[in-house]
């Protein structure tokens, strides 16, 4: 677990992965990973750290994987009940929704780039390769 | 009694029906009870029977949807099963190989079918294998102990199996689906089933504008509902009543119910249908508020209504327009009545209305035309009296065959009148001037006549007889006699001074007998007179004869009957009130009545006479 609260400290997580031989890392979802997403791709590309992400738009924007709830439909969800708490119902009636729709997206280039085979199994699986 | 003018028709044809005639609003209500009566039971019979139609109908509608909602359900659980059957044709492979491929395969189911979240393979002993999820690492060869478990026993004694619905985390609801493997294969799949995708099934339903369809597993838990916060609140819905009934039906296998009036999930009553989704052993609800699912209904209704209410309105009318037709030739009669009895008798009612009462109309005017006749022969009875004495008259008509009594006896008073030379007179006189003066004789005469209504017996000529106490009776006919006779002298008095003026000659001299005479019919078969005969009339006759120009001759009988009435003054020419007249009374005594036996005695007193 390595906790990080600056971009200095993400910079030196990274760097401490990649001095591990066959290290990865697995991003947690936050609001600050995705704030300074920018930031981790770079890194993780410089310092060739397999990373896989929470949540899709990462994958896309450079890093190798991602695996996560598709955040439109959530935020959707999310509207519904707001409309409901507006109509007067209360909080404590609304049951808590898990996610049903979850996405893997692999991205084939950064692969090449940090010259990783991705299997078959997880490319059948993916929901999204990016050539 | 109005017969003046010529008959005449009445022009008017049609008598206008009054407005407030009540015998048109008592037609014109019958009429429309009536026909508002056949209206309304028609229509009350006709609505039942569509009623029991429309709810009928309303009710197997829903029950088809509810049909199809468990039909889509079931194919989706089918669904899955197909898929994951797909997955079982690995065995021919070497153990490693197998497991790989097998992986492969689930994750490709993954994809698939999105409703899975996990899926798992036992083998043929009991103990897993693999576990591929959505949600946490795939598990490889951990060789825990499944055969216990009845995802595992059971699938491999039945070939598959449905677990009881379950919620993880508390609020989501999942299902164990068990499937046997095919041919060679063993082992056992095992795969979890996210419910809420079928919340999405059941959400695109088409349930009408207002109603929601539900699903319930076998123990009445609310396992979809358009309102998915619902299911996830784990609601129980075993308590209610539509759910009851659905379960014992399930259970029991018992008559099948096409729907049910229930109150829904948010308490409104709605009409209700069910099916079951076997072998899963759960029920799909289908429900309309009520309002929505009888609609047709309730337009059946307002349209049955609406026609009802125009109906009556339409039969009101009729019955108005109806009741006036009819009531009109009855009017037509009732006011030709009341003209008839107030008194035109040339009236005639106009009806053609070819039925019972132009009949009546005709028979009323037939009525009214003898009514005339019979006026008209008042008329010519009245005339009838001035050929005979009015009483006479009125006793003739009285009489059923014109003919009094037969002749009978009566004791009566006979007055004999003539006027004195007028038979000379008559004969050298021109007939005209003759004629004349029994004209003013006769009318002098016939008004004491009248006035003391004597009974003429006959005249001819200047001769006049008459009598009194038949046919109409008089206490003192004598009297009476004697009254008449001296009225009439004192007015006869006046008519000779005129003749005198004009050189004629003439008086007028009266004889006045009473006693028995026989009365009745004298004359041919044809004409007859009323007349008196006997020795009293002979004697009257006589003692005529002898009375001078102003005398009036009595017998002694009618002197003792006049005596007590008039009052005898011995002495010679006197002058009662304003008359400057002789009147002379004398009396014959006879000392009998016999005819040929009469000797007259003369005695001559005047008398003035006081009545």
């Amino acid at each position: 677990m390595l906790p990080v609260q600056t971009k200095a400290e993400i910079e030196a997580s990274i760097e401490s992965v990649a001095r591990n031989p066959g290290g990865s890392l697995i991003v947690m979802p936050d609001t600050f990973m995705l704030a300074n997403r920018a930031t981790i791709i770079e890194s993780a590309a410089r310092n060739k750290v397999p990373v896989i992400y929470p949540f899709s738009p990462l994958a896309s924007g450079g890093g190798l994987m991602a695996y996560g709830v598709d955040m439109a439909d959530l935020t959707r969800r999310a509207a519904t009940y707001v409309d409901r708490i507006l109509k007067n119902e209360k909080p404590a009636s609304l049951p808590v929704q898990a996610p049903t729709k979850f996405e893997l997206i692999v991205n084939l280039k950064t692969a090449k780039a940090l010259g990783i085979a991705i299997p078959q199994s997880i490319l059948l699986r993916a929901d999204d390769v990016i050539e | 009694m109005n017969l003046s003018g010529p008959l005449e028709r009445n022009s008017e044809l049609k008598v206008p029906v009054q407005p407030r005639s009540r015998l048109v609003r008592k037609y014109a209500l019958l009429i429309s009870l009536l026909v508002a009566n056949l209206l309304i039971v028609s229509g009350g019979v006709e609505f039942y029977f569509s009623y029991q139609e429309i709810k009928l109908a309303q009710q197997r509608i829903q029950r088809e949807k509810a049909n199809a909602a468990a039909s889509v359900i079931d194919r989706f659980v089918k669904e899955v099963e197909a898929q994951m059957g797909w997955t079982t044709h690995a065995s021919f492979l070497a153990p490693i190989a197998a497991l790989a491929q097998r992986r492969l395969d689930f994750q490709r189911l993954l994809r698939q079918a999105p409703e899975i979240s996990e899926i798992a393979y036992v083998d043929g002993a009991g103990r897993e294998q693999l576990v591929v999820s959505r949600l946490s690492i795939d598990v490889v060869g951990s060789g825990k102990d499944y055969s216990l478990n009845p995802k595992f026993s059971v699938a491999r004694d039945k070939g598959q199996y449905y677990s009881p619905v379950y919620f993880r985390r508390e609020s989501e609801p999942f299902l164990s689906l068990g499937l046997r493997g095919q041919l060679r294969e063993k082992g056992i799949i095992i795969a979890e089933v996210n419910l809420k995708f079928v919340w999405e099934l059941i959400s695109r339903m088409d349930v009408g504008v207002e109603g929601s369809a539900f699903v319930v597993d076998s123990n009445g838990l609310l396992i979809a509902h358009r309102d998915i916060s619902l299911v996830l609140r784990k609601t129980d819905l075993s308590a209610l009543p539509q759910v009851v009934v659905a379960r014992a039906e399930a259970d029991t296998g018992g008559a099948e119910i096409v729907g049910s009036i229930a109150k829904g999930l948010n308490g409104q009553d709605v009409l209700s249908s069910h099916a079951a989704i076997t072998p899963l052993g759960w029920l799909v609800f289908v429900e309309s508020p009520l309002t929505e699912a009888f609609a047709p209904l309730y337009d059946s209704l307002i349209r049955t209504a609406v026609l009802l209410a125009a109906g009556i309105a339409r039969s009101i009318i009729a019955g108005l327009l109806l009741a006036r037709r009819i009531v009109q030739p009855i009017q037509a009669l009732q006011l030709g009545a009341s003209r008839i009895a107030a008194g035109e008798l040339d009236h005639q009612i106009d009806v053609t209305t070819g039925d019972e009462i132009e009949v009546l109309a005709d028979e009323f005017n037939e009525m009214t035309d003898k009514l005339r006749e019979s006026y008209d022969n008042v008329e010519r009875v009245s005339a009838l009296k001035r050929y005979f004495s009015p009483h006479l008259a009125e006793q003739i008509i009285a009489s059923k065959d014109g003919k009094l009594t037969r002749s009978h006896r009566c004791e009566i008073s006979v007055v004999f009148c003539d006027l004195r030379n007028f038979t000379e007179f008559s004969s050298v006189a021109e007939p005209e001037e003759a004629m004349r003066v029994l004209e003013q004789y006769y009318i002098v005469l016939g008004t004491q006549l009248r006035q003391f209504e004597a009974t003429i017996g006959f005249f001819a000529g200047d001769g006049l007889m008459a009598f009194f106490n038949d046919p109409l009776p008089c206490l003192d006919h004598a009297a009476r006699a004697v009254r008449m006779a001296i009225a009439m002298q004192e007015q006869m008095e006046i008519l000779i001074e005129g003749w005198t003026k004009r050189g004629l000659k003439l008086g007028f001299g009266v004889g006045i007998a009473t006693g028995y005479a026989t009365l009745g019919h004298i004359g041919t078969e044809d004409q007859f007179h009323y007349t008196a005969i006997g020795s009293v009339v002979n004697l009257s006759s006589r003692l005529c004869d002898v009375a001078k120009s102003g005398e009036i001759m009595v017998s002694e009988a009618v002197y003792a009957e006049a005596e007590a009435s008039i009052v005898v003054n011995p002495g010679g020419e006197h002058a009662s009130r304003g008359f400057q007249s002789q009147c002379l009374l004398s009396r014959l005594s006879a000392s009998n009545s016999r005819i040929s036996e009469i000797s007259c005695e003369l005695h001559s007193f005047p008398f003035i006479i006081k009545n």
